[in-house]
């Protein structure tokens, strides 16, 4: 078991109260991997290493492009909402499935947020989020 | 959510770009890596996924797909591209590849590698679909990137005079050929 980066991160910002200060440092001082991971995360933070990011608007580009692209393919919130119910109903059963779905907005604007929560009832959180990264890009990603 | 894109381009860019970095060594690997973490944070915002810390969240994306593409045959194609420019100036008919070499290698150096796996894949006649799964990555991922390497040409071309079915053909023609070398 390694630190989730996310642990990792405040702890490289200095986030952390002692007790969790302490059990990080214990797991670095017998871990070569996440201290390795630590270490590129201070590098990270260090402005001296130039590198040249992609600008706001190639960033946004790649967003407006994706959109575009649903578009021309006929990706509207029906199909979205038809291929997510296609993949819950094997965990939750169409009658659950329909009743969680019924609170989706009409443009599925707060799908993930209505999903995500009943998932983590049955699953526990983090096999949840897993679960919707999964019902991302098998519903909404792929066109 | 461009609002929102652009705030957290300001705040965090930098940062995951020099992350992703030391991860790939390579800046345009990188940076194809930073795209990709930010088109995923707006796509999943977009339909309401709720992150609340978006630094954080960022950082992991990037870190599971730099990781995934490590243990990908998509980054082991990476290699290939890298050698274009020497199998450039080995002794093809040039005019199947492109005018010259000088300017296959100015182009290649100009593509990422994955914008050219792309490119060749397309050419070959997969789908969007095709090459996503071919290459571990989202479909609008595959069209951002043709459409960034489809600028690059249209604008080489431009500059030189040239056809950009030319270009295309001939730099397609040199992945294609360094894949078999590579293979064989």
């Amino acid at each position: 078991m390694h630190i989730e980066l996310e642990l990792l991160i405040r702890y490289s910002d200095g986030e952390l109260d002692s007790r969790e200060r302490g059990s990080i440092e214990k797991h670095l001082a017998r871990c070569a991997e996440c201290r390795l991971e630590l270490d590129m995360l201070r590098q990270a933070a260090d402005p001296g290493l130039t590198v040249n990011a992609p600008t706001v608007d190639e960033v946004l580009a790649d967003a407006h492009q994706w959109q575009a692209d649903r578009q021309d393919h006929g990706i509207n919130p029906d199909v979205v909402r038809g291929r997510v119910a296609a993949e819950l109903n094997p965990y939750l059963g169409r009658t659950a499935t329909s009743t969680v779905l019924a609170s989706v907005s009409p443009n599925c604007d707060n799908l993930l947020s209505v999903v995500e929560p009943v998932l983590a009832i049955f699953l526990g959180r983090c096999a949840a989020r897993q679960f919707v990264s999964h019902v991302v890009d098998t519903a909404i990603v792929r066109i | 959510m461009d609002a929102e894109i652009n705030r957290l381009h300001q705040q965090h860019c930098a940062e995951l770009m020099r992350y992703a970095y030391c991860l790939c060594k390579c800046e345009s690997s990188a940076a194809d890596a930073v795209q990709e973490a930010f088109l995923r944070y707006f796509i999943e915002r977009s339909y309401g996924r709720e992150i609340k810390n978006p630094r954080a969240w960022l950082y992991q994306v990037l870190r599971n797909y730099l990781s995934d593409r490590f243990h990908s045959g998509a980054a082991k194609r990476e290699v290939v591209v890298e050698h274009l420019e020497q199998i450039a100036a080995v002794a093809y008919d040039p005019e199947k590849l492109v005018q010259n070499t000088q300017t296959a290698g100015e182009i290649v150096a100009s593509l990422s590698p994955r914008e050219l796996e792309c490119l060749r894949l397309r050419t070959e006649g997969l789908s969007y679909g095709e090459i996503g799964i071919a290459m571990c990555v989202a479909v609008g991922t595959v069209s951002a990137l043709l459409a960034r390497a489809h600028e690059k040409l249209r604008k080489r071309a431009q500059a030189d005079g040239s056809s950009l079915q030319i270009l295309v053909a001939g730099l397609c023609y040199l992945a294609r050929e360094e894949q078999v070398c590579t293979s064989s």
